[in-house]
């Protein structure tokens, strides 16, 4: 899912097409292999070829899982509380009797869920607000600054905090709404509602990040000499922005995407937590691992089992970052 | 110079102020009526007219804007309000937290600086080598898991089935064993940022023409590191330091409940448990404050490390 | 070029070191009093331990320097005041210890005099006289008399943030409830004749009214200090009249050492030291015990409780209160859908109530399907009320969904409930009510909070949230008119519940002579009366709360209140040799 942002930013045939970039660019060469070279070098890396066989795993996971889940995620059977794995229950059963087995396959949907909205969301904006700012400058950059200072500056675990108390009552309104509207089941009650909650809250922490790197980058890289001589034969700020500054500031923005997915997951799970995140029963790894992090001494798994998923998730996704910014990166060491 | 350094102080300004208003805003559409919260069962003893002169005498009759306007001028008097659970002053209980945590966390940093920048470096000489998979892939999967499974983990290993150690419950000053497995668990987090960030600036750096030129020059690896490798390690680190700040508040926030730290981390998740809103407000705001100071900081050594950058 | 790197490390480390030590240098309060005892040094056992043995001590005793006493207490948050009437987990350990109420309970519910040496009273309850022991100073020398008890009850009744507890105790006391409300300063049921007598005028009658003076939301306070320093109870070395007193507590209040009162004037106790730490995270709670860190551990039943029975079997001793009490969770009167009689039958009789009990305890704990329980003193249990009033019936409460004025489940408006609590049972409990009524009744659209607070201003709207019952003494009357007699309980927690013949009734319980052939039979209408509204939800019952002690610590037991009483109750108290 990751690779969707690097075909949508630029395609290779028009990078070839860009005589005038080949022509200042100091390695002409290997730009214009660019892609099947990344490719080539992704896969070459171990760790990244893990990294990309775990995340279609757990993108499949999400999309399969519920409907091979052998429970509901919220069939409580308290007759059968706390059970070991046995063929009836494959990962035992937690303290309301609840398969555990279902409930993390109903979690990695969550999960998957949570990184990919937040993700593309707050990537789109960065990219945006960032590269604007840097490359328009002047009242811009000014204000695009301020704001992205400003959601910086609060620690994202507080910002979510808050957001998601104030976002709360106007959603709730509002699928309320919809729902006497519509009569759809989805809207009613307040699963629904805590999901769009949390997704909001993070989201709305999450883009800053990648826009003051994308500005970062500009900043360094509007020096070097290619962009300068594009500028200087007259080629559009848009058009530079798109064609040279951003496939050049993508590696940075990959590997920050990727560290965005996984803390979007972790703070998912940070929230649920503190017990205002996604709201119970509904199955997300972190209330999971909230709901059994008493039982951590006697009970390990019921705490293992999730924490494991939720990791594995997020470090699949960042081994294939890692993999894709080393890839992307043409100036990085052959080895 | 100076003047750079002047322009970034005023920008800091606006952005607090901003800070103080996106607070607000979020905290007065918040749950919770402060009325019901400050006088709690004594409400049902009073008549709609007493609730009426409440919320006047509180100031909450008046409009959200006049509401805003109060709470940005009392701030800039050093006025965060009084707690509703305490009713201590919430600029009191932020002294008393706020060295608690700031101890640890700077410990935590030295332990980053330390310990991070080298892994990173060394995880991108020996990139693709089986050094690197295991600097990365440990360092990663430290990350991956939220820190209040990493605690009762830690402390089930340490504690229990080594004994290496008793359970390090409360504070005693920063110079106490009792520290060590509080500030290991606040860089676990942030150690993956600043690891993977060295390292990939350094690769960059390994791709660059001059330092062929200097391999090609016979200058020893050791030189090369020392003079150009290192500096340009320094960047990324030091532009994410605002992230780190920010990672090492959030990893505070749970940290402290568990080794009973009586530090800002606590502070923040007491108020939210009990909804007291003039905490969460105040703790949100100097947080802030903190992120900022950290950033200032970025902005100032940013120039001295990479002369690429302009001063405007 | 090198130079500029040197000087922006140079800058850093000068910021991390400016940084480092600004914190450093106004040190926060707590090392003020570097108590060496916290430093859980085990100290060198061979040199003393078999040393001397202090005239006096009991023979297995460690000495005098091992005879610190450390608590844990499993909690959250801050500890607002150490005030009795407002303390949460631990605090009620210090308050305790240093603040004496009139008389306190030995763990077999007998009344004993502590600060008073006599309690007297009228025929008709209404007068009491309180003596007040002529031994009882402060720790700054000066006596304490009749005025000093008068003025800590006016002053904590004037607290704005009246707490349940103390009006529970002392509310019925003439002029309270104008002090209360900030009407008036002065309580002026409470007259001190002279310095060693005060005498008590209460509206109406309660022949109970002396045990409410052994509650330790009534001991005594230095009310003078108080006034001038709202926060002196959360400051080390506060003038107390007990035998410990705080000399060290952290800014949060969860990390407190408590030493020797050198002025206090009862029997003195062989413990020199009190230590006391609140954990607030499971794992790190039981850890605590099973290293031996603590030596005695205070925890809510559950998960918790598992632990340690199974860590009883490593000589660990399970320490519970005798006193009976219970867990329920009710309705919110007149918030749709409950505001329909037949709803209410409809989702008690859609919850299996044993089943729950079972799961949400681990089985710790009992079923509770009753109102009375059968180990209260007048046993006037009825077990036919669990057939009648608890029974699981799905099919029935189907019928009695249709038969209501909503007719059915889709009809419903939004449901909100609320765990009250962050307690793990507490919290599986309403999950599993949650489950059951969705999947017998098909209800779908309800919330889930653990605290009330946490729906915002939809706080009002809330159907259900849970309590706990315990009485003191364990007696029948007292039990059913708890509940719902006091002002408190009907107007805030059942949303504003009232049933006038119910009222009734109980007002005409509670005066009458305990031997009294008809009280169980009025106290068993009264039950009916109320189980007929169908309001309540019973969770479980317990046979109190839980704690634990190592092997090595002797004559350390709960009293009735929750709170650990042993210490001072029984000067014997100690450390035994065995520990290492």
């Amino acid at each position: 899912m990751s690779d969707i942002p690097i075909s949508t930013a630029v395609e290779p045939e028009s990078v070839t097409a860009e005589s005038l970039q080949n022509a200042l660019s100091k390695a002409p060469i290997r730009q214009r292999s660019l892609w099947r070279d990344a490719v080539r070098r992704l896969l070459r890396n171990r760790l990244s070829l893990i990294g990309l066989i775990m995340s279609t795993f757990f993108v499949l996971l999400a999309i399969f899982g519920p409907a091979i889940a052998p429970y509901p995620y919220q069939a409580q059977s308290l007759l059968h509380t706390f059970e070991l794995p046995s063929s009836v229950h494959l990962l035992g059963t937690d303290a309301l009797g609840r398969d555990l087995l279902s409930r993390v396959l109903w979690g990695a949907r969550t999960a998957i869920l949570v990184g990919i909205f937040v993700t593309s969301i707050s990537v789109t904006l960065g990219i945006l607000l960032g590269g604007l700012a840097a490359y328009l400058a002047g009242a811009t950059d000014w204000m695009v600054g301020r704001l992205i200072d400003v959601t910086l500056s609060i620690p994202s675990i507080m910002l979510a905090i808050l957001v998601n108390a104030a976002f709360k009552k106007p959603f709730e309104l509002a699928f309320d709404g919809f729902y006497q509207a519509t009569h759809n089941t989805f809207f009613q009650g307040s699963n629904s509602v805590s999901y769009f909650v949390t997704l909001a809250a993070i989201a709305a922490v999450s883009w800053p990040g990648y826009a003051r790197l994308i500005r970062g980058q500009i900043l360094a890289l509007r020096t070097q000499e290619y962009v300068t001589a594009a500028h200087a034969v007259g080629v559009p700020t848009f058009r530079t922005l798109m064609r040279h500054i951003v496939p050049n500031a993508l590696g940075p923005i990959i590997v920050a995407a990727t560290f965005g997915f996984s803390s979007a997951m972790i703070l998912e799970a940070s929230l649920s937590y503190l017990g205002i995140g996604i709201q119970p029963p509904n199955a997300s790894w972190g209330a999971m691992i909230n709901d059994n992090l008493s039982e951590l001494r006697l009970r390990p798994w019921l705490v293992i089992v999730p924490a494991v998923m939720l990791g594995a998730a997020a470090l699949a996704v960042n081994y294939l970052g890692d993999g894709m910014a080393d890839a992307l990166n043409p100036k990085a060491k052959e080895k | 110079m100076i003047r750079y350094i002047i322009n970034r102080l005023l920008v800091a300004v606006p952005v607090l102020i901003l800070v103080m208003v996106i607070t607000f805003t979020l905290g007065y559409y918040a749950p919770g009526d402060p009325v019901v919260l400050i006088y709690n069962e004594q409400i049902a003893f009073m008549t709609p007219e007493q609730l009426v002169q409440i919320r006047h005498s509180l100031g909450l009759d008046r409009s959200y804007p006049e509401q805003a306007l109060d709470y940005v001028t009392k701030i800039a008097h050093g006025d965060l309000g009084t707690s509703i659970q305490t009713k201590l002053p919430v600029l009191t209980m932020i002294e008393n937290g706020l060295p608690v945590t700031l101890q640890i966390a700077l410990a935590a940093t030295v332990l980053l600086v330390v310990v991070g920048i080298p892994l990173g470096i060394l995880a991108a000489l020996r990139h693709n080598s089986w050094a690197d998979y295991l600097i990365v892939g440990s360092i990663l999967s430290l990350r991956t898991v939220p820190i209040f499974v990493l605690g009762p983990i830690l402390i089930l290993i340490f504690v229990l089935y080594l004994g290496w150690l008793d359970l390090p419950l409360g504070w005693d000053g920063l110079f106490n064993t009792k520290v060590i497995l509080p500030v290991l668990l606040l860089a676990a987090a942030p150690m993956a940022d600043v690891v993977r960030q060295t390292r990939v600036s350094v690769l960059e750096v390994l791709g660059q023409d001059y330092i062929r030129t200097a391999h090609a020059k016979g200058l020893n690896m050791r030189m090369i590191v020392t003079r150009h490798i290192l500096r340009n390690a320094m960047i990324p680190v030091v532009t994410s330091l605002g992230l780190i700040v920010n990672s090492l508040i959030h990893g505070s926030v749970f940290l402290e409940r568990l080794f009973t730290l009586p530090g800002f981390g606590n502070l923040v998740v007491t108020s939210i448990q009990v909804l007291d809103l003039p905490v969460i407000l105040g703790t949100t705001i100097f947080s802030a404050l903190i992120v900022i100071a950290a950033n200032l900081v970025t902005d100032f050594l940013y120039p001295f490390i990479d002369p690429r950058v302009r001063l405007e | 070029m090198s130079k500029r790197i040197l000087y922006a490390l140079m800058l850093l480390i000068a910021i991390v070191i400016v940084a480092c030590g600004a914190p450093a240098t106004p040190a926060p309060a707590n090392t003020a009093a570097p108590a060496p005892a916290n430093t859980t040094a085990p100290a060198p056992a061979a040199t003393t331990s078999t040393g001397a043995v202090t005239p006096g001590l009991p023979a297995d005793a460690a000495t005098l320097d091992k005879q610190v006493l450390k608590i844990a207490w499993a909690g959250f948050g801050s500890q607002e005041s150490l005030a009795p009437w407002s303390v949460r987990w631990g605090g009620q350990a210090v308050s305790a210890n240093e603040f004496m109420t009139p008389l306190y309970p030995d763990v077999d519910f007998n009344f004993k005099p502590l600060l008073a040496t006599a309690i007297t009273a009228n025929a008709d309850k209404t007068v009491w006289t309180l003596k007040v022991d002529p031994r009882a100073v402060w720790s700054d020398g000066k006596k304490l008399t009749a005025a000093d008890i008068k003025a800590s009850w006016e002053w904590s009744a004037a607290d704005p943030k009246l707490v349940t507890n103390l009006a529970t105790q002392i509310g019925g006391l003439k002029g309270y409830t104008d002090v209360s409300s900030g009407k008036a300063k002065e309580i002026t049921g409470l007259v001190a004749k002279d310095d060693a007598t005060l005498e008590m005028t209460i509206d109406p009658g309660d022949p109970f009214f002396d045990t409410k003076l052994a509650h330790y939301a009534v001991g005594v306070l230095p009310a003078d200090k108080l006034r001038a320093d709202a926060q002196y109870l959360t400051k080390p070395n506060p003038v107390v009249n007990g035998p410990f007193q705080v000399v060290s507590i952290d800014a949060t209040g969860r990390q407190v050492v408590m030493k020797q009162n050198p002025k206090w004037w009862g029997a003195k106790p062989l413990l020199q030291e009190i230590d006391l730490i609140v954990a607030e995270e499971q794992t790190a709670f039981e850890t605590l015990m099973e290293k031996g860190q603590v030596d005695f551990t205070y925890s809510f039943a559950g998960a918790a409780a598992t632990r340690a029975l199974e860590a009883r079997a490593k000589g660990t001793t399970e320490l519970a209160t005798k006193l009976p009490s219970g867990v329920y969770s009710a309705f919110h009167a007149n918030v749709p859908p409950n505001d329909d009689l037949n709803v209410r039958k409809a989702l008690v009789h859609a919850i299996d109530f044993k089943a729950l009990a079972t799961a949400a305890t681990e089985g710790l704990q009992k079923p509770w399907l009753a109102f009375l329980h059968p180990e209260l003193k007048l046993g006037c249990y009825d077990k036919d009320v669990e057939a009648t009033y608890f029974k699981f019936d799905v099919a029935q409460a189907k019928q009695e969904i249709a038969a209501s004025k909503y007719g059915s489940v889709d009809k419903f408006p939004k449901m909100r409930v609320s765990s009250n609590s962050t307690g793990a049972s507490q919290q599986k409990a309403v999950q599993i009510i949650m489950e059951m009524w969705r999947t017998n009744l098909g209800i779908t659209n309800i919330e889930f909070q653990t605290q009330p607070s946490g729906f915002g201003p939809d706080e009002k709207n809330l159907n259900v949230d849970r309590q706990s019952l315990a009485a003191r003494p364990p007696d029948d009357g007292l039990w059913i008119t708890q509940l719902m007699s006091t002002q408190i309980h009907a107007t805030r927690f059942m949303g504003g519940y009232k049933n006038e013949a119910l009222d009734k009734q109980l007002t005409a319980i509670l005066p009458m002579d305990r031997k009294d052939p008809n009280l169980c039979k009025a106290i068993q209408a009264a039950e009916k009366t109320f189980l007929d509204d169908y309001m309540w939800l019973p969770l479980w019952r317990t046979s109190g709360d839980f704690g634990l002690v190592q092997p090595w610590v002797k004559n350390v037991f709960f009293g009735p209140y929750l709170v650990p009483y042993g210490w001072f109750d029984s000067p014997q108290a100690y450390i035994t040799n065995a520990k290492k």
